[in-house]
């Protein structure tokens, strides 16, 4: 087997385009170009892991575990059951998605499990106050917002996503 | 109609949309050295606009999910839509498949032309 450039088939150029971007009502971009009598649209990706590009437009709320759970467990607190149960009378939204996150302390099945817990305890207030729960899913550690290397950082991590699908 | 007619109809249409096309959408056949610009971030016709402030509609597809529409006058586009923080598809059952949610068509500067019916 040849190694380096040799091995790579060759390509030819056969146009160009200059896509502009168009950000959609939930915040995420996509590429878009018109051809003169057609047009071309695509979502932006990562190209690491696949996740749509999105500006920080339509994650409804972010509660912090703290305040909604009591340490390490999925039971929520009153104030937390009140705020939740506040937030889902009044969004207003067809459908919310719910995601849990822990910080990186503990084991990843452990966080894993505790976040699906959280989520699924956010998610039955949601249904219990009327609204529709489209997903509930617990990402664990996986998804940080920040570093977990600080105590400020981990507790940034600790929380509860919702998205609103309206 | 005779042959000959609908020849001449068909010859007239080509010419009516070539021309249109150049008069009101900006654009031109291919020319010079190198690959050519085949599309832009921008409609430079008639009905022109910058791409990025068009507004879109929802097309529920026929699996229930979410697609964001927009018909700007000669051109049509679409793109999934994708929950930010999951990137997972939007199925909710806002409506029927194959039905449209809100409004699609930002393009006052062409009327819009719709598929006959069979």
């Amino acid at each position: 087997m040849t190694g380096g450039a040799a091995a790579q088939q060759t390509v030819t150029i056969t146009g160009t385009v200059q896509p502009g971007v168009w950000v959609d009502p939930d915040g995420c971009l996509h590429w878009i170009a018109d051809g003169g009598v057609e047009g071309y649209m695509e979502g932006r990706v990562n190209p690491q892991n696949g996740m749509p590009v999105c500006l920080n437009v339509n994650t409804c709320a972010v509660a912090n575990s703290d305040v909604l759970f009591h340490t390490d467990s999925a039971r929520l607190t009153n104030g937390g059951r009140a705020q939740m149960d506040q937030f889902f009378r009044s969004a207003g939204a067809f459908a919310y998605a719910i995601y849990g996150h822990t910080d990186s302390r503990a084991s990843d099945e452990y966080n894993m499990s505790l976040s699906q817990r959280r989520a699924a305890s956010v998610a039955n207030v949601a249904r219990s106050a009327g609204a529709r729960v489209a997903r509930e899913i617990g990402y664990g550690e996986r998804r940080p917002v920040v570093d977990n290397n600080s105590a400020a950082g981990m507790q940034q991590n600790r929380r509860v996503e919702i998205v609103c699908y309206r | 109609m005779s042959h000959i007619k609908k020849l001449l109809l068909v010859l007239g249409s080509a010419i009516f949309v070539s021309g249109c096309a150049g008069g009101l959408e900006g654009v031109s056949v291919p020319r010079g050295d190198g690959p050519p610009l085949r599309a832009i971030g921008q409609d430079r016709g008639f009905d022109s606009e910058d791409l990025s402030t068009l507004e879109a509609g929802i097309y529920i597809d026929p699996d229930g999910c979410h697609i964001w529409m927009i018909d700007d006058g000669l051109e049509g586009y679409w793109s999934r839509r994708r929950d930010p923080v999951s990137g997972l598809p939007v199925c909710t059952p806002i409506a029927p498949p194959n039905s449209i949610i809100g409004e699609i068509s930002s393009s006052p500067g062409i009327r819009d032309r719709v598929p006959t019916r069979p």
